[in-house]
Order: C-alpha cells, then sequence, then structure tokens
C-alpha cells in the first residue's frame, strides 16, 4: 500500500477534527489567563506553545512559576505529564513507516492527544493518506494558539470551563472514537484489561504511567488473545464523520 | 496591559527543558519502534495499542468526573453507535455532563 500526503486528506483530517476547536480554545484561553496570572508572559506561553506544543504539561508547571524557576521541578512534572506520547507515536509507526524521516519527525512534533485520537480511528477504518494527521494536528494547533494569546487579553475572570461540561470534552472525544472503532468482541479483552490497569496505576502513580499501563496491558491481553493466530483486519465502509 | 514580550532569563533554560524533553517523547515513541524486530504475534497485538491508549484515557477521567461522567460516557456510546457523528456526541456528551450539574 502506498501511503501518500494528500491535500484532501489535509482538509478531511481538518474537517474530521473541528468538533474539537471550541473545547480546545476555551483551554486554550484558560491556559493564557492562569499563565498571565502566574506571572508568565506571552511570548513565553507562545514559545512553549511552539517548542513544547503540550498543553496539559503547561498547565502543570504553572504553579511552580515563581522566579527563579525550578528547573528540576519543572522537568520532572513535564515528564511525568507527557510520558504517555511515547505510546501514541510508538502506534503511529506502521502508518507512517514508508515515509522519509524528515518528513515523519516533523509531523510527530505536533501529535496531540485529540488530534491522535481522531487520526487513528480512522486509520482503523481504513484511513491511509498521512494528510488526514496533519489536518487533524493542524486543527487543535489552529484552534490552540490563538485562544492562548486571547487569554492574555483577559484582564480579570474567564467563567469555568466546567460550568458548561467542557472539561468533559476530551473525555468524551477519546469515548466516541472508542466506540466508533469497535469491531467485535475481540476488541473487549484488550479493552477491559486496559481499563482495569489504567485505573489502578492511576490510583497509585502520578502523572500519566497509567496510560503508558493500560496501553502495555491491552497489548499484552490482545497478544494472549490472539494465541498464535494471525490477525485478520476487516476494513469497514462505515466512516467517522 | 500585561507584559507580552519579555522573556524572563530564566525561562530560556525551562523552555528548552521542556520542548526537549516532550519532543524527545514524541520523537522516541515512533523511533522505538523502529529498532525492535517483533514477532508477528506481538505485531498483531499492538494493533490494538490506540484502542488500548484511549481506552486508559478514557476510564480514569470518567471515573474522576463521577457519575455524570460514566453517564456522559454512555450518552456518547448511543450518540455514536446511532449516527457516528463526533459533533452528535460531543453535544450528547457534553450536555448530560451540563445537565446534571445545571440539577445540583
Amino acid at each position: 500500500m502506498t501511503i501518500e500526503i494528500t491535500r484532501s486528506g489535509f482538509v478531511r483530517g481538518l474537517r474530521a477534527t473541528l468538533p474539537l476547536a471550541i473545547p480546545v480554545a476555551a483551554y486554550g484561553a484558560v491556559y493564557g489567563l492562569l499563565a498571565q496570572q502566574a506571572g508568565s508572559t506571552a511570548m513565553e506561553a507562545t514559545l512553549l506553545n511552539l517548542f513544547n506544543f503540550a498543553g496539559a504539561s503547561q498547565m502543570a508547571v504553572l504553579p511552580y512559576w515563581d522566579h527563579p524557576l525550578p528547573l528540576l521541578t519543572i522537568a520532572v512534572t513535564t515528564a511525568l505529564i507527557n510520558l504517555r506520547l511515547v505510546l501514541l507515536t510508538a502506534s503511529l509507526r506502521p502508518w507512517l513507516k514508508s515515509l522519509p524521516a524528515r518528513i515523519v519527525y516533523p509531523v510527530l512534533h505536533n501529535v496531540s492527544d485529540e488530534s491522535w485520537s481522531v487520526a487513528m480511528m480512522r486509520y482503523r477504518l481504513g484511513e491511509r493518506d498521512v494528510g488526514v494527521l496533519i489536518g487533524c494536528n493542524m486543527a487543535v494547533l489552529f484552534a490552540w494558539f490563538p485562544s492562548t494569546l486571547v487569554g492574555f487579553l483577559l484582564s480579570d475572570r474567564i467563567p469555568d470551563p466546567e460550568r458548561f461540561g467542557l472539561d468533559f470534552a476530551f473525555t468524551a472525544v477519546f469515548a466516541a472514537m472508542l466506540f466508533a472503532g469497535y469491531r467485535s468482541r475481540r476488541d473487549l479483552t484488550p479493552w477491559f484489561a486496559s481499563g482495569i490497569v489504567a485505573v489502578i496505576v492511576w490510583w497509585l502513580l502520578p502523572g500519566t504511567w497509567y496510560v503508558v499501563a493500560g496501553g502495555i496491558a491491552g497489548v499484552t491481553a490482545a497478544v494472549l488473545q490472539a494465541g498464535g493466530q494471525p490477525k485478520v483486519e476487516i476494513p469497514s465502509a462505515e466512516e467517522v464523520r | 496591559m500585561p507584559d507580552w514580550f519579555t522573556v524572563h532569563p530564566d525561562t530560556w533554560l525551562v523552555i528548552i527543558v521542556m520542548s526537549a524533553i516532550t519532543y524527545s517523547f514524541r520523537a522516541g515513541g515512533y523511533w522505538l519502534m523502529g529498532r525492535v524486530t517483533l514477532s508477528p504475534r506481538v505485531e498483531a497485538g499492538l494493533s490494538y495499542l490506540p484502542g488500548a491508549v484511549i481506552t486508559a484515557l478514557v476510564v480514569p477521567a470518567a471515573l474522576e468526573a463521577g457519575i455524570e461522567g460514566i453517564a456522559g460516557v454512555a450518552a456518547v456510546g448511543i450518540a455514536m453507535r446511532w449516527r457516528g457523528n463526533l459533533m452528535l456526541a460531543l453535544v450528547a456528551g457534553i450536555g448530560v455532563v451540563w445537565l446534571y450539574r445545571q440539577m445540583l
């Protein structure tokens, strides 16, 4: 199968991720406001948006934002929160591996949980155009960047996103992608294994170890379930709109 | 008017360190998968990785949100199986959580 990157794929990715624009922008504004209140500047936040591009970790380090900044605490917090990204891009290997490194490695920089979940579910439904992944990534980026700056313009308060249930938006996206990707009962064993292990590790360990543990538990369960049989992937005509 | 353009001297190092850690994870997961040789059985099992990771993202988050979180996931599931439309599923899930909090 040839892997291509097309403009129409890019547009499909953008469109597929469009519903996430509102919650992403809401949290972008919250981040901008919190960063401002913590004594950070719009330039600092923008540099982090450009080069770190991982909002959860940027929010998590704000409580430590007192100069001189505690580098070690910030580094450990960043590592704990962003550990999950290892599994996200690991799972992209089968899709991207035939592309040259000079294309793949820049694309990886903008992979986020939300764009990855939308793109991966389309991959599962037979999508192979890498333009889709890039479009998904860019949709999140386009919603995030300007909204963080809006957060810096807000001098006082903005309504708590929790009031509107927007804190649930990202959970809802992931849940939707899970339901969209459900194929057969064979999916249930790895999913249950992942869910149970994730909850246990989430109680026990800080950061996102629980995502890593859940992912590994799910794959282990799938391998045990397969019992050496080659897996047959059944492509579906059904599309996530 | 807030301070927009200043970058504190010690912030430069923090930006570099955070960005290096984060990118090493993003690049590292992909890179690592190219370094290991996998049996066909493990390779087949790895096709379940995205679903397993997504499950691990959903379940603790839903439990943390409480009863409305679990109800919200159920609403998302019903909307997704019914229409397969992400926007509709988001509205349903967020709507249930919002309604529950309005009633309290």
